[in-house]
């Protein structure tokens, strides 16, 4: 029976674990939130606010308890409804699981806390003391053992139980005040005291931490571990030898000047300085916790509580979803590198192939348009256009430092060639998906518009043929028809043999097989005769000539149906050189200005679809995530700044989003009122174009005046007039 | 005066920028305004004290219809009208010296009605200007300066038997009241205001507005000096007769009041977007 049962037993296991690795071998979907969204979610942050400030109390530090419990609801309200926090998805879950563990014997504590995974790529954790944890995805893919990520939940309960954060704050206006027992000395002085303040409370969450693990039936010895995941959470989650043969075909055949023959090895300092740290160096958090590391009953302590399976497929889960972190983040290096060390174990995943695709072409429409002056029209800092540059490969430690010496050495011609050759062979692999079609396309029209390169300039034969031919057929036939044969001729001859002997000017051999292809002609030539409608490239191109004209005119955009996200409102008071926001009165705002959204749309006939996070309920986790992917791509789409040349992460998840939405424009807006000497007041409004990253409109406006209603009004009006409105033909 | 509106069209027709927003669409503002000023030296319609210093407050009552031509700016036409008194009180003086005898005579003509009352001067005026909203506002809110001509037609009336004439003269010495004037004088003349105010929207229909505006009346300047001019060539006249034009007097008279009238008013209107 026990037999039967362990084979039973065994299969299962395997098939999970086939199960587990199965889903990364052909494709990976980005997580995303799922089932109801949590009560803790959706309270507001107002009535929590009032609710807690009640039971404070008036004692001591009243005031700073107050302003600290209001600014911690606000915050955490926005931080929940961000969509950069996962619900219910599996790296929560398995988190949860481990914590569930680690409290088994603390079951009142464990009801307290809140923990969920947010889509940030840092190696973190952080927590708030009203019992919320949050651990990065960033750290779970760097993570050895479970074992580790006990103690790091350990480590951030113990902020939680020992209220940290409100002690800071309350010593922070202590320092400002003077009251407290540091030294309140120079703005400098009271910054260091803060840090000192804050290293101290970080070494007591590690020794409280280790003894709560000890609790635990989790290894001790595991945490020495955890801090070499710190120490080193600035390298990749592997070290894995970049090979050039990863772009290389028969054809394309990359120098090895290209390629550094030895890449620097990884330094180990770990006693860095930290006076101006929040966190101790590594060095002391270790010696902190050395002595206690010993228990007599390691060997019975096991480094997986949960489940091994389950914590490595959290962990190449967690690797996936970084690779599109990275993305987001605008890391392309670490992203290209981060698929390069899946796709070694995954070569046939489309997904790790188009986090390749997206970050090689980004890097090269970026080094391509180094000369290029952006011609947005607009002064605001926040849209200028921002060029991505390759970091520099000296400070790149590690096997990494291969590939950013190698992107950074390529030429704009050669970069942008080998983008799209790796971009045209995923295309013709998976020919359905329309990203890898789109990305081609662009990669066509950035070759024949800005690097002008066209078919004639590649070799159609291959350089053995070529000095095959050069050595026997050319030799007899210069030699019969030398007499005869042009000056142009015997130029273009000589120039032949010369890089058919040399490494240089690899590009021309490399598209050999490309250029027997049908489909590889035929797109070049339509994207050269300009026929194309709809690719990207060209649609880009042609937005930012009409943007160069001048903003006197501001275009009417002739747009029927506008998505619009949550609108941002901030009321602040300047006060001795310091702003605080009034945050009832701002939440308050941002359904005024909502309102007027609603209420100048209709005037205008506008179609108004409004995502918002406000008045959820726990069913509407679609809302939830829809909310979620915009803000992601808004805040990705921030950081190109006025350069919409570059793809956006999730391009294909907003094209679902579109269809679902019916329309592929998306608004934001949001005031800024500050009340010091005088009024002064800023609105914003922005509108995109969801599917080719495009600012159609970006318009801000700043008076020194009060944020009356009539004023805001205006404004909107005008933004979503210029919207709806259709040019005149 | 068809050539004058196809001329008033055609640069509003050109300046007119279709993208303007107005207020939630609403580009048209009709609304009253009355502009104030404490009498001071110019007495008001129903200035009932000789003197120096007058109280009372002198009132314009003006309509005004403005357009929006552009995201900052309103096209603006204005009615107003205005009643005020002039109290000229010596309206002419001269000392004539008489070469032949070797004498100084002297005459003046003063305004004196019993009981008082002000010449009576009615201007009505018509105005168009522009309203050039502050930087980062959209028409109709915010801070705005405003231009405007102002093209004044005042009609005084004053009692053409009230006028005092005294004289050193031996051949006709002492007082008398000579009959001045048909009682009733039509002028024009124009102004070029400077407004700073405010205005903003309530209720997305009602607008107030208030600010200050300051005038500058040419012919106001004009008068004086050329008063201050007769003046002094009435003083070494060597003639007899007197150069006194009653006109002449009751125009520099006219302009010069409308110039201390327009010279400072504070304004507060309230108005309605039409469509």
């Amino acid at each position: 029976m026990n037999y039967k049962k362990t084979i039973v037993a065994t299969i299962a296991l395997t098939s999970i674990f086939i199960k587990a690795n199965a889903q990364f071998t052909t494709d990976y979907t980005p997580l995303k939130s799922s089932g109801f969204i949590p009560s803790e979610f959706l309270k507001s942050a107002r009535a929590l606010s009032e609710e807690e400030i009640k039971t404070i109390g008036y004692g001591k530090d009243h005031t700073a308890k107050t302003q600290f419990t209001i600014y911690q609801n606000y915050f955490l309200q926005n931080f929940l409804m961000n969509g950069d926090v996962l619900i219910n998805d599996q790296l929560t879950k398995y988190v949860n699981r481990v914590a569930d563990e680690l409290l088994k014997n603390n079951t009142s504590l464990r009801s307290q806390l809140h923990i969920y995974v947010i889509k940030t790529p840092e190696v973190n954790a952080h927590a708030f003391d009203k019992g919320f944890i949050f651990i990065n995805v960033g750290l779970l893919a760097q993570l050895e053992n479970e074992a580790q990520l006990a103690y790091i939940l350990s480590h951030e309960i113990t902020h939680v139980v020992k209220k940290h954060s409100v002690t800071e704050y309350i010593e922070s206006i202590k320092l400002e005040n003077g009251t407290s027992d540091y030294d309140r000395g120079s703005e400098e002085e009271r910054n260091l005291a803060r840090y000192r303040f804050s290293k101290e409370q970080e070494t007591e969450a590690d020794a409280e931490g280790l003894n709560m693990l000890k609790e635990s039936n989790y290894s001790i010895k595991t945490v020495n571990g955890a801090f070499d995941v710190l120490q080193y959470s600035y390298l990749p989650f592997e070290l894995v030898d970049f090979k050039k043969s990863f772009f290389e075909d028969k054809n394309l055949i990359l120098p090895d000047t290209l390629f550094l023959k030895k890449t620097s090895e990884v330094k180990s300092n770990d006693d860095y300085d930290d006076t101006k740290s929040t966190h101790p160096n590594i060095r002391k958090r270790r010696g902190t916790i050395e002595p206690d590391l010993k228990v007599s009953d390691e060997a019975t302590r096991k480094k997986y509580l949960v489940s091994e399976d389950q914590f490595k497929s959290a962990r190449e889960t967690a690797r996936f979803e970084l690779c599109n972190l990275y993305l987001v983040n605008r890391d392309y290096m670490n992203a290209i590198y981060a698929a390069y060390i899946l796709l070694e174990k995954y070569p046939e995943n489309i997904y790790l192939k188009k986090i390749v695709a997206k970050g090689l072409f980004n890097v090269s429409v970026n080094k391509s348009y180094r000369q290029k002056k952006y011609s947005g029209n607009s002064e605001d800092d926040n849209m200028r256009a921002k060029k991505y540059t390759i970091p520099d490969y000296d400070k790149i430690e590690g096997a990494s430092q291969r590939l950013y010496y190698m992107m950074e050495n390529l030429s704009d011609k050669e970069l942008n060639l080998l983008a799209l050759k790796y971009v045209y062979k995923a295309h013709k692999k998976y020919p359905q998906d329309k990203t890898l079609a789109s990305l081609t396309d662009s990669l066509f029209s950035e070759l024949i518009n800005v690097n002008s390169l066209y078919l004639n300039d590649f070799a159609k034969k291959s350089k053995v043929e070529l000095k095959f031919k050069d050595t026997v057929k050319v030799k007899e036939e210069v030699e019969v028809a030398d007499a005869e044969e042009s000056k142009y001729s015997k130029i273009k001859k000589q120039q032949e043999k010369v890089e058919i002997e040399t490494e240089e000017n690899f590009i021309k051999y490399a598209l050999i097989d490309e250029l027997k292809d049908d489909e590889f002609v035929k797109t070049y030539t339509r994207i050269a005769r300009g026929l194309t409608k709809k690719a990207d490239y060209v649609e880009k191109s042609s937005s930012k000539s009409k943007k160069s004209s001048g903003k006197k005119d501001e275009p009417l955009l002739g747009i029927d149906k506008v998505i619009f996200v949550d609108p941002y409102y901030v009321r602040a008071k300047y006060e001795d050189g310091n702003s605080s926001t009034n945050y009832f009165e701002s939440e308050q705002q941002e359904t005024v200005l909502a309102n007027i959204q609603k209420k100048c749309a209709d005037r205008l006939k506008l179609s108004y679809v409004n995502i918002t996070t406000k008045g959820l309920t726990p069913d509407d986790m679609e809302k939830y995530n829809d909310n979620a992917l915009l803000n992601e791509w808004i805040g990705e789409r921030f950081k190109h700044g006025n350069n919409s040349d570059e793809v956006e992460a999730n391009a294909e998840a907003i094209r679902q989003l579109i269809d679902k939405m019916g329309t592929k424009y998306v608004a934001w807006s949001g005031v800024y009122n500050s009340k010091g000497r005088s009024f002064k007041n800023t609105y914003f409004f922005l509108v995109f174009n969801l599917e080719s990253g495009n600012v159609l409109k970006y318009e801000t406006r700043t008076t020194k005046s009060k944020d009356n209603l009539d004023l805001i009004t205006s404004y909107v009006y005008n933004s979503l007039m210029h919207v709806a409105k259709k040019p005149k033909e | 005066m068809k050539i004058k509106l196809i001329v008033l069209f055609a640069i509003v027709g050109c300046t007119c920028f279709a993208q303007a927003p107005g207020y939630m669409g609403r580009k048209f503002v009709i609304g009253y305004s009355n502009y104030f000023f404490p009498a001071g030296i110019g007495p008001t319609a129903n200035t009932q004290e000789e003197g120096q210093a007058f109280s009372g407050v002198n009132l314009t009552h003006c309509l005004n219809l403005e357009y929006v031509i552009k995201n900052r700016t309103n096209f603006c036409v204005s009615i107003q009208t205005l009643k005020t008194g002039i109290a000229p009180g010596v309206l002419y003086s001269s000392s004539t010296y008489d070469y032949n005898y070797g004498n100084n005579y002297s005459y003046s003509y003063e305004y004196s009605p019993k009981p008082f009352v002000p010449m009576q001067l009615r201007t009505f005026n018509v105005g168009l200007g522009f309203k050039f909203f502050q930087s980062g506002s959209l028409s109709p809110i915010g801070k705005y300066k405003k231009l405007e001509l102002l093209l004044l037609f005042s009609k005084l009336t004053y009692n053409n038997h009230s006028f005092l004439k005294q004289s050193s003269d031996p051949n006709n010495n002492g007082q008398s009241t000579p009959i001045l004037g048909p009682g009733e004088n039509n002028y024009q003349t124009f102004a070029i205001t400077y407004t700073a105010g405010r205005s903003r929207v309530l209720f997305n229909r009602l607008v107030i507005d208030f600010g200050l505006r300051l005038g500058f009346l040419p012919a106001g300047i004009v008068s004086a000096y050329l008063q201050n001019k007769q003046a002094n060539a009435d003083r070494y006249s060597s003639s007899t007769t007197s150069s006194f034009d009653f006109d002449k007097v009751m125009r520099q008279e006219t302009n010069q009041r409308l110039f201390r009238q327009q010279l400072i008013n504070f304004h507060i209107g309230l108005g309605f977007l039409a469509f």
